[in-house]
């Protein structure tokens, strides 16, 4: 079952200071989701298993958002901040 | 110099029958390119013009070729000469290449002076074999007509590269990559090309319609391009017109132009009430009913107000005998398949959509198809690596708020409205599971 999808607020656009981004590059992701179990709360997954990043990275989640970026198994995740 | 007429402008001079304009005839016509001195004056120049990008983002011209000079001057840049022209309903770049090389050459060679290239790549679709060709021999009687002399750019080298037919061949950063590695599937940005691009330089990609335009520009001024225009965007732009018989036919038109008027320079003229609907700006485009649209102007500026675009240049007659829900299906089918199949959304998104549009279209729907589709444009959308995913979505959610009664049609009862199933899609309606 699909939630509503929310495409990701700050898509694209510079980020203000303080704000933090989880970015996927799409090329490498190969939709393995492991990130969407370490981060349910930002990034949910779309019928064919890739992320959406519904959400700017609430300072609270930075540990486990650099967990995602550890273990995602191609590297295409990054995080990205506003100065 | 004889004195510049409001329009033709790109296309002035010979007789387009005549073919290639020489280069020796280019210059007894305009001159030879003038000398442009630091740059910056011309870039201000094309500020003022207001001219903007012709391959389909309209971005303003002048401030790209900042940008670019901002990061090129002393480490170097390149300029890249977008050729590539894959959208299949347009033909004003390849038209252009072919009758008028010269102005497109000098564009590039004023954008190589002003940005600091050492390079110019020239990018030209594989397919558009005559405009490649010509382009070519534009070059050869450059490099004979100045040897030994100096002239504003001369010291660029100069690379044709014949793009891929691909679709996605002409994204900026899959030209880029292309130039770089041979591999013409866009890459992930940033950073973009301005800031890192053909050889690890900065790189000004800009449309050819673009350069041909400020090659005028830079000799008559940005007045002189700002006097036609009917609104807001002032100046004049190529179109590819295509009606529901007929070939496609470019024109040059001045901005501010209505549909109406473009219906009447279709090769077969094209009357309102056997229209069904227009298709503005190709399959990166939208559908617009024809009745709602007739009046609609060209104008970008006010285009951009109500959420539309002129893309590059495409205007395009549904006939009111054929099944919009068919055109929309080739399309989607087109765009599926010319996914350069790297990022999953856009991969199997477009693949799902393409599927579910051409069983609705086929009277062979399933129950949830229709909804799917709407749940699936919004989660494609912006999740590619490039625009490509964006613009095939963006041209579906037009089709199913335009032609909504005839696609619930399809869906619902199983019928289908219209006999006639011929539309300007190249591609056969396939049976999908
Ligand atoms: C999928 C895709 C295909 C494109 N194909 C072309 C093309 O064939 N020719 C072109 O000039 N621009 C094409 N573009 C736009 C280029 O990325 C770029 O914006 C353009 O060449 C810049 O030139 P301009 O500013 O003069 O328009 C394409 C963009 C996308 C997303
Ligand atoms: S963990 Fe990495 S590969 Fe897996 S879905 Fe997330 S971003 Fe994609
Ligand atoms: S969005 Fe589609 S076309 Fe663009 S790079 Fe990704 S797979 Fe290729």
């Amino acid at each position: 079952m699909m939630a509503t999808v929310q495409l990701q607020p700050a898509h694209g656009r510079p980020l203000a200071r303080g704000e933090i981004r989880l970015e996927v590059d799409r090329i490498a992701c190969d939709g393995f989701g492991m990130c969407a179990e370490l981060l349910p709360e930002i990034v949910e997954l779309d019928d064919w298993g890739y992320p959406i990043v519904h959400s700017l990275l609430p300072k609270k989640l930075l540990p486990m958002a650099r967990r995602a970026v550890d273990v995602c198994p191609v590297l295409a995740l990054r995080i990205r901040q506003g100065h | 110099m004889s004195q510049p007429s409001l329009l033709p402008r790109l296309f002035a001079g010979p007789a387009l029958r005549g073919g290639s304009e020489p280069y020796a005839a280019h210059v007894e016509r305009l001159g030879r390119l003038p000398a442009i001195g630091s740059g910056t004056g011309l870039i201000r120049e094309l500020d003022a013009s207001g001219l903007l990008g012709r391959g389909g983002a309209g971005f303003p011209v002048g401030r790209k070729w900042r940008s670019v000079a901002e990061r090129g001057i002393g480490p170097g840049a390149v300029v890249l000469v977008n050729g590539a022209e894959g959208e299949p309903l347009s033909h004003k770049d390849r038209a252009l290449l072919l009758l008028r090389p010269h102005l497109v050459l000098d564009g590039a060679e004023l954008a190589a002076e002003a940005v600091g290239a050492d390079e110019i790549v020239l990018y030209v679709g594989e397919r558009h074999e005559a405009a490649a060709q010509s382009l070519e021999r534009a070059v050869a009687e450059r490099a004979k007509a100045e040897h030994g002399r100096r002239h504003a750019g001369s010291r660029a080298g100069i690379r044709l590269l014949l793009a891929p037919d691909r679709y996605v061949a002409g994204e900026e950063s899959a030209a880029v990559h292309f130039a770089n590695d041979a591999d013409a599937r866009p890459i992930v940005t940033p950073p973009r090309p301005y800031e890192r691009g053909v050889g690890g330089l900065p790189t000004l990609v800009q449309n050819v319609e673009s350069l041909a335009y400020v090659a005028l520009i830079a000799r008559h001024g940005s007045s002189w391009y700002r006097e036609p225009g009917r609104g807001e965007t002032r100046g004049t732009t190529l179109v590819t017109v295509t009606g529901p018989d007929g070939r496609p036919l470019v024109h040059e038109i001045e901005l501010g132009t209505t549909i109406a008027e473009i219906a009447r320079l279709s090769e077969t003229p094209v009357l309102q009430d056997e229209t069904q609907a227009v298709l503005l700006g190709g399959y990166f485009g939208r559908w617009l009913g024809a009745g709602e649209t007739w009046d609609t102007a060209l104008d970008p500026a006010a285009m951009k107000a109500s959420g539309l675009s002129i893309g590059a240049g495409v205007v395009s007659f549904l006939s009111a005998r054929t099944c919009p829900v068919v055109a929309t299906a080739r399309i989607a089918d087109y765009m599926a398949r010319q996914s350069a199949a790297q990022c999953g959304p856009c991969v199997f998104g477009l693949r799902s959509i393409a599927e579910a549009m051409i069983r609705i279209a086929r009277v062979e729907a399933r129950r949830d198809d229709l909804s799917n589709l709407e749940r699936w444009a919004a989660q494609v959308r912006n999740r590619g690596a490039c625009r490509h995913p964006d613009g095939a979505v963006g041209l579906l959610s037009s089709a199913l708020e335009t032609f909504g009664s005839e696609v619930s049609r399809h869906q619902r009862d199983r019928g289908c409205s219209f006999v006639e199933a011929r539309t300007m899609a190249p591609v056969p309606l396939r049976r999908v599971a």
